[in-house]
């Protein structure tokens, strides 16, 4: 009994302090990981649309449409807008903003955050590099992750297709691209099709109606 | 003195009792974050931070905790330290929590952490505990290094995102789940070869 009563008072304590600890970093963080988290969105935003562009937060009440999306404007002339989405992957939601002219081609794509495997589709965010490990200086090295890359043209409007016949898009040359553009396709990521998948069906099933419900009204 | 000390530990926990490839713990991680080397070093780094203070503060509390509530109370300690690991990166550094965000939550359910608290946290004092964390943390980082690059080599023909042969077509199916338990059974196997030797010099001697 005494013992019973020890075994429960240890771990009573040691629960207490550990979500106290917690609790207490938390307090300290959260305003913090919160001005992170609208910092990226920010450079999201920024980075799905042409440089240059006004853009404007809009706050919309429309069930079709979300809650809040960005129009972006150049000199009076409207270029398009970002809405912020997420499709499910292959471990949790993929969210990620994607920039769409009033037509529904697709200006841009930034992943903000996903928990997909490491190696596998976290490589939705992978820069493809065309350095060798010998001469790592000198060539141009790409900024942009060339998964995201390969949307920029296509329509949201249409289905977006996955081609698994050419291999990965940064190893196409122009033909092979230019090819998939006609047929509104992207190349999936090698052993990570779920997550592939999980980007082209959000847009086509959200993005595509949110750009027809705007140009409705 | 000193520095005999600091050399003998890291021999220990790189080489002798290395955490993956003599004690076999910690697979599961090893296999998941192993594909490239960036990974393997983030998680490696991540890990070692977590194991070296978790086994102190075990080391300090172990004397008031009864022995048959010890597992749930170490596993508390290290989830503790876990999030507030997580909430910290995320605040301050966003930078790293993109390349590691996804490797911390791993780091509660990786046994070399729960295994060092059991087999040698509870039974030391916080500086030999702390010295532990960090040499076994070493060697846990060491192994994935070794693994990471031949999985990303043959897998992706790459080092550190670097393209590495001209031409080389690379194995997929190395960076993909199997590929990890053939990394890691053919490293292992060699551990066992070599060490294989060193036992028949013995007897010769």
């Amino acid at each position: 009994m005494v013992d019973m009563i020890k075994m429960i008072v240890a771990l009573t304590i040691v629960s207490a302090l550990a979500g106290l600890t917690i609790g207490a970093a938390y307090d300290k963080t959260a305003e913090q990981i919160a001005e992170q988290g609208e910092r990226a969105k920010r450079e999201a935003i920024k980075a799905v649309f042409p440089s240059g562009v006004t853009i404007k937060e809009e706050n919309v009440t429309n069930p079709a449409l979300p809650e809040k999306y960005w129009s972006a404007t150049s000199g009076g002339s409207l270029i398009g807008y970002a809405f912020e989405v997420s499709g499910k992957g292959y471990a949790g939601d993929i969210k990620f903003m994607v920039g769409v002219d009033q037509a529904g081609k697709i200006l841009g794509l930034t992943v903000m955050s996903h928990n997909e495997t490491p190696g596998l589709g976290s490589r939705i965010g992978e820069v493809a590099s065309t350095k060798y490990i010998w001469y790592p200086v000198g060539n141009d090295y790409p900024t942009e992750p060339w998964f995201t890359q390969q949307f920029k043209g296509l329509s949201s409007l249409k289905p977006i297709g996955i081609n698994k016949a050419h291999g990965e898009w940064h190893g196409l040359d122009e033909q092979k691209s230019a090819e998939l553009k006609n047929k509104n396709e992207v190349t999936a990521i090698t052993g990570s099709t779920i997550s592939t998948k999980a980007i082209t069906k959000t847009i086509s099933e959200k993005v595509g109606g949110y750009v027809k419900e705007l140009n409705a009204r | 003195m000193a520095s005999i000390r600091i050399v003998k530990e890291i021999k220990r926990g790189v080489i002798t009792e290395n955490p993956i490839l003599i004690l076999a713990l910690g697979l599961c991680p090893s296999l998941a974050v192993s594909t490239s080397v960036k990974n393997g070093l983030g998680m490696g780094l991540a890990a070692t931070f977590v194991l070296a203070f978790s086994n102190v503060i075990i080391s300090i509390i172990k004397g008031w905790i009864p022995d048959k509530v010890r597992i749930p109370c170490f596993i508390v300690v290290i989830a503790t330290f876990v999030s507030i690991l997580q909430l910290l990166i995320k605040a301050y550094v966003p930078l790293l929590d993109e390349q590691l965000g996804i490797f911390i939550p791993l780091i509660v359910v990786n046994c070399i952490i729960l295994g060092r608290a059991e087999a040698f946290a509870s039974k030391n004092n916080p500086v030999n505990s702390l010295i532990d964390g960090i040499v076994m943390g070493l060697g846990f980082t060491v192994s994935l290094l070794i693994l990471s690059c031949i999985r990303e080599f043959l897998g992706s023909n790459k080092l550190w995102d670097l393209l590495v042969i001209p031409g080389f077509k690379p194995m997929t199916a190395l960076v993909l789940a199997p590929g990890g338990f053939f990394a890691i059974a053919f490293v292992m196997g060699v551990v066992n070869w070599v060490s294989g030797w060193k036992k028949k010099e013995v007897k010769k001697a």
